[in-house]
């Protein structure tokens, strides 16, 4: 549950990225955030990871008031909730396998809990075979298959992914995209800000779309031509 | 809600400090020319640390040896020694605070003790002396030299006590010249120090730069700024640990050589006794030990602070 509540945002250099903005995303549900390059798309996303604090407004995500959260606490907030990156952000130094684990490790889990989990998390993203590879061994669809495999392999409530197929071709994309669906039908709630038209129109599911700092549009079953 | 419990339990630190060490591990081989420049540079600062840390063992050494040959003496009257007091002089000195020995000596033994000292024609001068023309006297050493004026006034009010004999002024260049020594040596090695976590902690920011992005990535899966900065820490101490030996085995091997080569020159061992490597093993091994894990991990945890901020 993503609850935005009078969010404003205002910048130290005086950009004002969000205004006013109230925002309420049921558990569950999959929902595509659309909009131009600098419409607020990723001051949302930053502000669901705590990334950066609203100026103003309550954000509560999972139960949690996320503005009230000490510095200690962040790490642990951050847990409940998966994030996907465009750039897939994977440790360079560590096997496909092992950054999933560190994800694991982390939290405290245990070496069994580890060897039974990862393998489950590797196999739903078809790449049980590239276990052993480095990232940079690995193409950019696999790459963010495993960094998709990272955010969920803790179970989170919600998986954040920001234009997660923005780096890869169609074909590899609509794989993503499945899988993102597979997820979302676990019980995951996702939003992914993402400019890939095509996607949005073919998934037919609640779209929002931020332009200059509020929401221009929420459609429940919605295609980006609405957009327009 | 459940997931944001920091309780850790004793099961969990283990697997954590497994994990942490394996994962320093791991890096140090992997940032090998990062590593090999912190170890070089502990090892410079521990040598520099090694030589102000010897040169303070045997100034002190030296002082010791001075102050014990520092004694008070006390020689006590006639009636005193042969009266039967000579006991009671004795217990009555022991009482005095900051007293670690009391010898008693007859005039005769010293003046005996006195003779050895001189050649055959310096001898005839004193012959014909009748044995006992020294007072018999006690021989009073301090643990504290720089309390000897005191001690030695405090003798003098003993009854049977004739006159004590305090060579203050020897005693007093003696204390202030160890004490200045001792005061220098320390500074010098908290500065070195000092010195030493800025440079490591600079050398380790260097190699965080490099993995900024690293740590960046593990703040968003949600790791802790501890789980983050341990395997660091360990990385340091481990290095500084390293470091430690090498520059300890230096030390060795440098002191070594200078001692046998000093002890071969017989101006030089005529004046001073250089303590063997034997006895002073561990005065340097320990330090250098301490100080080198030390400066590791304080460099580490200085040096990644800047990254955790995200």
């Amino acid at each position: 549950m993503i609850l935005f509540e009078n969010v404003s945002k205002t910048y130290e250099n005086g950009v004002v990225a969000l205004h006013d903005v109230n925002l309420f995303i049921e558990k569950g549900e999959f929902v595509f955030l659309v909009g131009s390059s600098a419409a607020g798309k990723s001051t949302l996303i930053r502000l669901m990871m705590k990334e950066i604090k609203p100026s103003e407004g309550n954000i509560v995500i999972n139960g949690v008031d996320v503005c009230s959260l000490t510095r200690k606490e962040i790490p642990y907030f951050r847990r409940t909730i998966g994030v996907v990156f465009q750039d897939y952000r994977l440790l360079p130094n560590k096997t496909a396998y092992d950054n999933i684990a560190y994800a694991m490790e982390i939290v405290g889990a245990s070496r069994r809990e580890i060897r039974r989990q990862v393998p489950t998390v590797l196999s739903m993203v078809g790449l049980t075979h590239k276990a052993k590879m480095y990232p940079n061994e690995l193409s950019g669809g696999e790459q963010q298959r495993i960094s998709i495999a990272r955010a969920i392999v803790n179970n989170p409530a919600v998986l954040i992914a920001d234009e997660p197929t923005g780096n890869l071709d169609p074909e590899t994309a609509h794989g993503i995209m499945e899988l993102m669906e597979t997820i979302n039908r676990r019980g995951t709630t996702v939003v992914m800000a993402t400019h890939a038209e095509n996607i949005v129109n073919t998934m037919q599911k609640r779209v929002i779309h931020v332009e200059g700092g509020a929401i221009a549009h929420d459609d429940k079953k919605g295609g980006y031509s609405y957009a327009n | 809600m459940p997931m944001m419990t920091k309780k850790v339990g004793i099961v969990m630190l283990i697997r954590f400090a497994k994990r942490f060490t394996y994962e320093a591990m791991g890096n140090i081989f992997k940032n090998g020319l990062m590593s090999l420049a912190s170890l070089f540079i502990i090892i410079a600062c521990l040598f520099v640390l090694g030589v102000f840390l010897v040169f303070t063992i045997n100034i002190n050494y030296l002082g010791d040896q001075m102050a014990d040959q520092c004694q008070i003496v006390a020689y006590i009257t006639d009636e005193a020694s042969h009266g039967g007091k000579i006991q009671g002089i004795s217990d009555a000195i022991k009482k005095i605070d900051g007293i670690s020995g009391v010898a008693f000596e007859r005039g005769e033994d010293t003046f005996a003790k006195f003779k050895e000292g001189l050649s055959e024609e310096e001898l005839v001068s004193f012959s014909g002396l009748p044995d006992d023309i020294i007072d018999d006297s006690f021989k009073v050493t301090l643990h504290d030299i720089s309390e000897s004026q005191t001690v030695a006034e405090k003798i003098g009010k003993i009854e049977g006590v004739l006159r004590v004999e305090n060579r203050q002024d020897m005693i007093n260049i003696i204390y202030s010249l160890t004490n200045a020594i001792r005061h220098i040596s320390v500074w010098i090695i908290l500065i070195f120090m000092f010195i030493s976590i800025f440079i490591i902690s600079n050398t380790i920011k260097l190699a965080l730069y490099a993995r900024r992005k690293e740590i960046n990535i593990m703040k968003y899966v949600g790791a802790t700024d501890a789980f983050i900065r341990w395997p660091f820490m360990i990385e340091g101490m481990i290095v500084g640990f390293a470091g430690a030996i090498a520059a300890f085995f230096i030390i060795q091997s440098c002191y070594i050589a200078i001692s046998s080569s000093l002890s071969t020159a017989p101006a030089v061992s005529a004046i001073m006794a250089i303590r063997g490597f034997d006895e002073i093993w561990h005065l340097i091994l320990l330090p250098f030990i301490g100080v080198g894990v030390l400066i590791g991990a304080i460099g580490s945890a200085l040096s990644i602070r800047k990254y955790l901020k995200v």
